[in-house]
């Protein structure tokens, strides 16, 4: 019998058609096994935010505390509080610059759509990464506030509107950009908060325009920055998708 | 994007659809696959929903890499081996063979072929087996191959033409062999009625 002749009828002979009830079952069980070993990894809430907490650059959180501690030693040196208030405002803005490239870094090196292919969404991570981020500054902003308050005898309200607010606004400058759905870069949205940081100066080198605004003003001014900041936080979460290279042809990845 | 990323992606978050379209699109294949190394349909099943019960079970770790399918291949043929070894290690039901070249409905010639190729492929060593089965009945390419049995080409090719001589040698034996044994069986049957 010939090679080609055999292999053909040897084909013929064992053709295997298979039959829908097996592929059901197969696909019912390996749902079933699926599950079961998705279950048994399953990362609690904290062992998640821990996972995040390694893939952040530690660099940004160490420069942020240098900047704080450089202010902390610097502003004794400075006896009139009209160059106080100048310095503790510009670096609230600089505070909040050293976040950016972090949380850029995923739309500047296009892995958005690796991280939508992981177990955790993209708004999962994104929400972890900020809360992260928020915890850690929130923590140094305590220190310094308490440290400042302390040493300068710089009231807490004086705080919240010469370095609280500034830094604020430049926080939702950057997650205004982040979510933009227009394409922002990171050099622009750096190039925002320096701008703002001119406008801020420009505020308090006017001291009749400065001590013009009361206090309730500040205040209020602050709280909408907060508001503002609080949606564009939300807005980021949401439109986490619109960094990506192409259409997904038509998958909607929630 | 490819279409198997886009599957897995899916199926990582547990849409029924996505596992529904994998299963289906695989499925025969490795069937097939699994039939040529076991010679049986039942076993096959089982072999082929074995292979795709280990890549779910493995799916939460599996990182796509853009070979879905030799990974499939490469579960299924591990399968496949240990379906080998533990055959090798139960007794020769020789009784059992007999009746499956004598009884079945088909015809006599047909199933001595058939007999005659499996005999001759299990007595083929393992790896030339596996270039085989892959590059004749599941038609695989060379490259295909390659990756599925994660060796490189030219070993692929000197392979398969070794595995052609022993192949045909080894039909040309079992197939004297068989027809020996059948003219005997024969033989002592007319020798009974008389």
């Amino acid at each position: 019998m010939r090679e080609e002749q055999w292999r053909q009828k040897y084909k013929q002979q064992t053709t295997v058609t298979s039959t829908e009830d097996k592929i059901q079952e197969t696909i019912q069980k390996s749902m079933e096994i699926f599950y079961q070993k998705e279950k048994e990894r399953m990362l609690t809430y904290l062992e998640f935010l821990w996972t995040q907490y390694q893939l952040i650059q530690k660099r940004w959180w160490l420069f942020q505390s240098i900047l704080l501690a450089a202010i902390i030693l610097i502003l004794p040196q400075m006896q009139e509080q009209y160059y106080i208030q100048k310095s503790i405002g510009i670096a609230g803005v600089l505070f909040v610059i050293f976040v950016i490239p972090e949380l850029w870094k995923n739309k500047n090196y296009h892995c958005m759509e690796v991280e939508a292919a992981a177990y955790y969404s993209l708004r999962q991570i994104y929400a972890a990464r900020i809360s992260i981020f928020g915890v850690v500054d929130v923590f140094l902003l305590t220190i310094f506030c308490g440290i400042v308050h302390g040493t300068l005898q710089i009231t807490f309200a004086e705080l919240m509107v010469q370095f609280l607010f500034p830094m604020t606004v430049t926080a939702c400058i950057c997650f205004w950009t982040l979510c933009s759905p227009r394409v922002v870069n990171e050099p622009v949205s750096v190039a925002l908060c320096m701008i703002w940081s001119a406008v801020w100066w420009l505020i308090t080198v006017n001291e009749s325009f400065y001590t013009a605004i009361v206090f309730p003003v500040w205040l209020l001014l602050f709280g909408i920055a907060i508001v503002f900041l609080t949606v564009v936080i939300y807005k980021t979460l949401h439109d986490y998708s619109r960094g990506w290279e192409g259409n997904t042809d038509g998958i909607e990845y929630h | 994007m490819d279409k198997d990323f886009l599957l897995i992606l899916k199926m990582k978050q547990g849409k029924e659809a996505a596992f529904d379209q994998f299963v289906h699109k695989y499925y025969d294949e490795i069937l097939r696959y699994c039939r040529y190394h076991c010679f049986d349909i039942e076993y096959a099943q089982d072999l082929a929903q074995e292979t795709f019960l280990r890549f779910f079970a493995n799916l939460p770790q599996y990182h796509y890499k853009g070979k879905t399918k030799n990974y499939l291949y490469t579960i299924a043929g591990n399968l496949c081996k240990n379906f080998y070894n533990k055959k090798k290690d139960l007794p020769v039901e020789g009784e059992e063979l007999e009746k499956e070249s004598v009884s079945p409905p088909d015809p006599f010639e047909h199933i001595l072929d058939q007999v005659v190729i499996e005999e001759a492929m299990q007595k083929l060593p393992e790896e030339l087996r596996e270039i085989i089965i892959l590059f004749y009945f599941q038609e695989l390419k060379l490259s295909e191959i390659a990756a599925v049995a994660q060796i490189s080409l030219p070993l692929v090719k000197y392979r398969l033409r070794k595995a052609r001589k022993q192949l045909a040698a080894l039909i040309g034996s079992e197939e004297s062999f068989y027809f020996q044994s059948i003219t005997n069986q024969t033989a002592s049957q007319k020798g009974g009625a008389i």
